[in-house]
Parts: structure tokens; sequence; C-alpha cells
């Protein structure tokens, strides 16, 4: 079986917050003015956040970026009225467009808050990029780990995963190679190799909900 | 003759002038409710006071608010159906009525809710393939109670289907609880939210139903009974003035206990609890819910019962369980959850997100407000629903 996984590693992230723009760049996700800013409606599928412990002088914090976690037991899958968040067979967390209904239970349910709500009319523009399906307002969209490129690969028989393999934009756009991006189940792929030699965690594990993105730090 | 006891039920008249006001002030909130409904099919939910934080709004606070009181008035006509209780006849078919308009409105809310409203339809065409969804369940929980409260209400005019009755009165007040239950399970079951997740939450919105059930139809019954000039009798309103103290003392134990649990701790970390105690709505939850939406109404009760003291008591337990509804939805969402557990978020990301109330919100929920009137409004004329003494 295939489990297309992210591995990502803190301590190569300068948080530069390249990964978020290339997301937006490849999925053609829609951009937001500062008024979004101030009402919270920015649509961001990859986005770098600080997080932290303690007070000063004993602080500690570290950049990390986050993404769909594309989680093996997801609570966006789960709730899903009309069955148009599915879990694909080889790991990933995908959407049906033409299907949701815009209940927005999936935004409620995700403990990660990696699902964004089109609350504007969404124009389609010169620079989209034309592999990716153009989402229209009232629907909910999420982070894909850019299936289309994983697609393309597999129709073509490319080899797909990091270090030589066709790999996800952000992934593509890191300048410190922070983010791996392959097979969970293939023991000889990078991601694997990096699991079993470093210690590693997932974004709230104690809600059970096996997320495929790892960090290290 | 055993037949001098039973409750004749006429229509009424409805020629007045009040009447036919009434019915175009409801007209005037459904057309804007309408207008906001139709302006968010084509350009998005962009005058929503809602944001990716916050994706729930003002409109599900009413859902289940709807939903709640239509469960709890479905309860109540089971007192006389299936208990027996004659002397809750006189309001107990109108009461069913309730039930299945409130439902209807709830329903009518969510699809001014829904981003893609016109795709409602997929609830029925592909809910089957995922029952692991709440609102799935629901969808078919929901519409089977239409159904069989429709049925429940056409034999309770066939004075001969009277065993019918009790056996659908039955049935219909237990998938009421159902209902509602369910109603709950869609927030109890969200593990991502700390104020949600919770076992007692399905109980507690059943407990709240009821306490609102009990509020909303003696303020619509005194309402209706006053305007078309019938006199209510008093036992009667004291005797659902006596459940409505029951319901919400077990209402405030509930919430009590919940709020104990929360305190003492667990997952999350308390930072959702902390919002909705000291946040910006926790006016809401200690003003609107805790003082003067149940412990006022329960002095009030407990000092004295009779016809005005039950209609205040009630349209403040109505404003209670409203606001108790408010303080579950918005606040349980809107502090942004913990990524790595004991580490807090930096800046904008971790910063709560205040949702603040949009008249096109309010103006949707006023709409199917409005409908619900014209639509009771009219079936008091087409069917014999109110009693006739006088």
């Amino acid at each position: 079986m295939v489990k297309y996984g992210m591995v990502i590693d803190l301590d190569r992230c300068v948080g530069c917050q390249a990964c978020a723009v290339a997301c937006k760049a490849e999925n053609s996700v829609t951009s937001s003015t500062p008024e979004d800013y101030k009402k919270r409606r920015l649509i961001e599928w990859n986005r770098v956040i600080t997080v932290f412990k303690g007070k000063y002088p004993n602080a500690s914090a570290s950049i990390m970026p986050i993404l769909c976690n594309h989680c093996e037991k997801a609570p966006c899958v789960k709730v899903c009225p009309v069955d148009a968040t599915y879990k694909r067979e080889d790991g990933l967390v995908l959407q049906r467009y033409e299907r949701c209904i815009g209940c927005k239970y999936c935004m409620v349910a995700c403990p990660y808050g990696q699902r964004f709500f089109n609350f504007y009319k969404q124009e389609e523009k010169d620079y989209h990029n034309s592999d990716v399906p153009p989402r229209i307002a009232g629907i909910v969209e999420k982070c894909t780990l850019c299936v289309h490129r994983i697609d393309k690969a597999k129709a073509e028989g490319n080899k797909i995963g990091s270090p030589d393999g066709v790999i996800t934009a952000c992934a593509q756009a890191c300048p410190g190679k922070a983010r791996i991006f392959g097979d969970l189940d293939d023991p000889e792929s990078e991601v694997s190799k990096l699991l079993s030699s470093r210690r590693n965690y997932q974004l709230r594990a104690d809600l059970g909900t096996e997320p495929q993105v790892y960090y290290m730090d | 003759m055993e037949y001098a006891k039973q409750t004749e039920y006429v229509k009424i008249e409805g020629k007045s002038i009040g009447y036919y006001g009434l019915i175009a002030a409801f007209l005037v909130m459904v057309a804007i409710g309408l207008y906001e409904f139709i302006s968010g099919i084509r350009y998005g939910h962009e005058t929503f006071g809602t944001n990716n934080l916050v994706p729930w709004g003002l409109p599900i606070t009413a859902v289940i608010f709807l939903i709640g009181a239509s469960a709890g008035a479905l309860m109540l006509s089971s007192l006389t159906y299936v208990f027996g209780k004659e002397e809750y006849k006189p309001v107990s078919k109108i009461s069913i009525f309730l039930a299945i308009l409130l439902l209807i409105g709830a329903l009518a809310t969510i699809l001014g809710e829904l981003g893609r409203p016109e795709r409602f339809m997929n609830l029925m065409i592909y809910g089957p393939q995922n029952l692991t969804s709440m609102f799935a369940i629901n969808s078919f929980l929901y519409s089977g109670y239409i159904a069989l409260s429709l049925v429940y209400l056409w034999t309770t005019f066939k004075p001969d289907l009277l065993k019918v009755t009790k056996i659908l009165g039955a049935a219909a007040a237990a998938l009421a609880i159902f209902v509602h239950a369910g109603t709950g399970s869609i927030f109890g079951f969200i593990v991502a939210k700390e104020l949600w997740f919770s076992p007692l939450l399905p109980v507690l919105f059943i407990v709240a139903a009821l306490t609102s059930g009990v509020a909303l139809l003696i303020l619509i019954l005194t309402t209706t009974f006053k305007l078309t000039g019938r006199r209510m009798d008093e036992k009667l309103v004291v005797g659902l003035g006596k459940y409505l103290t029951v319901f919400l003392l077990i209402q405030l134990f509930l919430v009590f206990i919940e709020n104990m649990v929360r305190t003492y701790g667990g997952i999350g970390g308390g930072e959702m609890t902390k919002f909705l105690f000291s946040g910006p709505y926790s006016f809401v939850f200690w003003g609107l819910q805790i003082f003067l939406g149940t412990l006022i109404p329960i002095g009030i009760l407990f000092a004295r019962k009779n016809m005005f003291t039950v209609q205040l008591a009630s349209l403040l337990a109505v404003i209670g369980v409203f606001a108790e509804r408010f303080s579950l939805v918005i606040p349980g969402q809107s502090v942004p959850a913990q990524q790595v557990v004991g580490r807090t978020i930096m800046g904008f990301y971790g910063e709560p997100a205040v949702y603040s109330v949009s008249g096109a919100e309010v103006a949707i929920v006023l709409g199917v407000i409005g409908a619900l009137g014209i639509l009771y409004m009219v079936g008091l004329r087409m069917i014999k629903f109110l009693p006739s003494r006088i």
C-alpha cells in the first residue's frame, strides 16, 4: 500500500513563508485583502505559525509550517454528511467540490483549522493553474497534498517522493529542504528513513486523529 | 356523560384587521430574509459575521434552539395523549402543530445557512454513504420525525383512533428525544472543541429542549388565547409552570456539573473554558444564561405561581435557553485549538476570533420566524386547533 505523507524538519525551517506562497500559486488559492485578515477569513492551505512555552527568560519557541495533516482517522471525513470529503486509498484526504453543500461541519470538526470556506464569489484568472479544479463560493476547500502532481506522475510513470521524484509545491519551494514528501509505507523512501532515524511527533496526537504529517525538532 | 367533558375544537375567524396586519408584518420579515438568502447564494456569505475560525454563527444557534423547542413541545403533548392528563388537553393538539412548525423552521434555517443550499438534496442522495456523520443521521431523523408527527396530529382528530394516538404519541415523544439527542451529538462528538466534546451534552440538550419547549408553548399559547379572545385556564398555566420549574432546576444542575468538569481540566489546556468564563461573551454566559435565564425564573416560580409570574418566567427561560445555545456554539469555536500540546500559538493565529452578529444572519433567522408566524396563523384558520371554550 502507498501512504503519502510529509516530514517537516523544524531544524531546517527558517520561517520564510515560501511554502505558503508557493501553495497559493500552485493551487490557485484565492487572494485575500487586509479586510479579510481582520475578519479572519484568510484562505491559507499552508501557513507558518510560532508556538511557544514558558515566560522570559525561560521561554522556548519554534516556527512551524502547518498544513492539512491528511489524518488516518480524519474527523472531517467522519462528519461530512454528503461524503464529499473522503480518504483516498493512497492516504490523501480529498474533497469532491461539486458535492459539497457548505454545511461547514468539517471546519468545526478539524482540530487543526485546516479547512477554509469560500466566502466570496470566486473569479477565474488567467494565471490560475489549469491542473487544479476551480472552487466556487459557498463551499469548503483544503490542502490536497498537490494531488494533481501525484496523479500526473502516476499516469506518466514517474517517480514520486523526495529527494528525486515528483514532490508537492511547498516541498519544492522550501529553500532549507525542511519539507520531505514521500511514501510512509515504503521503508526505502526518504521519509521512512528519516522517521526511523530521528525522534518525531505529530500535531495533537492526543486527539486520536493519527496525522500523516510528522515533525522533527 | 363522557362526551360533555370532551374539549371541542374550532377554527378561528381570521378576518380582523389585526389578523391581516400581523400577516403583513410577518410577510415583510419573510421578504427581507429571502432577499438576504438569495444574495447569499449569488455573492457568497460575504455579509455574514462568520469567518474561518467561527464558521457557525447565529443561524446554527437558532437551529438548535428551534429543534429543542420543537422536541420539547412534542414531548409535552404526550402528557395528554400518552399519560392521560386530561387537564392539558386544550393545548395538546396545538403543541403538536407547533412542534411540526418549529422543526420545519429549523430545517429552513439550516437551508439559509448552507453555503450551497441548492445542493441540499445531496443529503438524501449521498447521506447514506457516510452514516458516521451526525448531520446525515439527523437529516433522516428529522424527516422521520416530521412525518410521524403529522400522522400523530392527524389521529388526534379521529376520536375512534384513541389507542393509535396513544401509541403514536409515545413513539413520537421517543423519537423527539432521539432527535434532540442527535442534535446534541452534532456538538458532543467533536473532539476538536473543548467546550463541545462531552457525553453530557445530548442530555443537557434534551433538558434544555423541555425547558424551552414548555416556556415557548406558554408564551405562544397565552398570546394566541388573548388575541383570539379566549380565556386561558390559570390552573393549566400554573401546572405547566410547575413542569418549567423542574426542568429549570435539572438544567441548572447539569450546567453546573458540566462546568465543574471543564474547570477541573481535561483535553485542550482549558483555554476555551477560560474564554467562556471571562472572554468577551462571558456576559452571555453569566448574565443571560445563568442569572437572567435560570436563577431569576427559578426564584420567580418558587415565590409565586400565577398567570403573570409564569409568563414572565417563561420569557426569561426562553432567553436563558437561547443564551445557553449561543454560549455553547460561539465561544466553543472562537479559540484556536493548541497545535502542540502544552504550547501556545503566538500572535495572530493564536488570538480568539470575535464573532459579531451580522444583519444578514439576523434577517435570515427573522425571515424564518416570520414564515412560521404566517404558517401558524393560517393553520389556526384552516384547521380546528383551538378549544372552543371561551
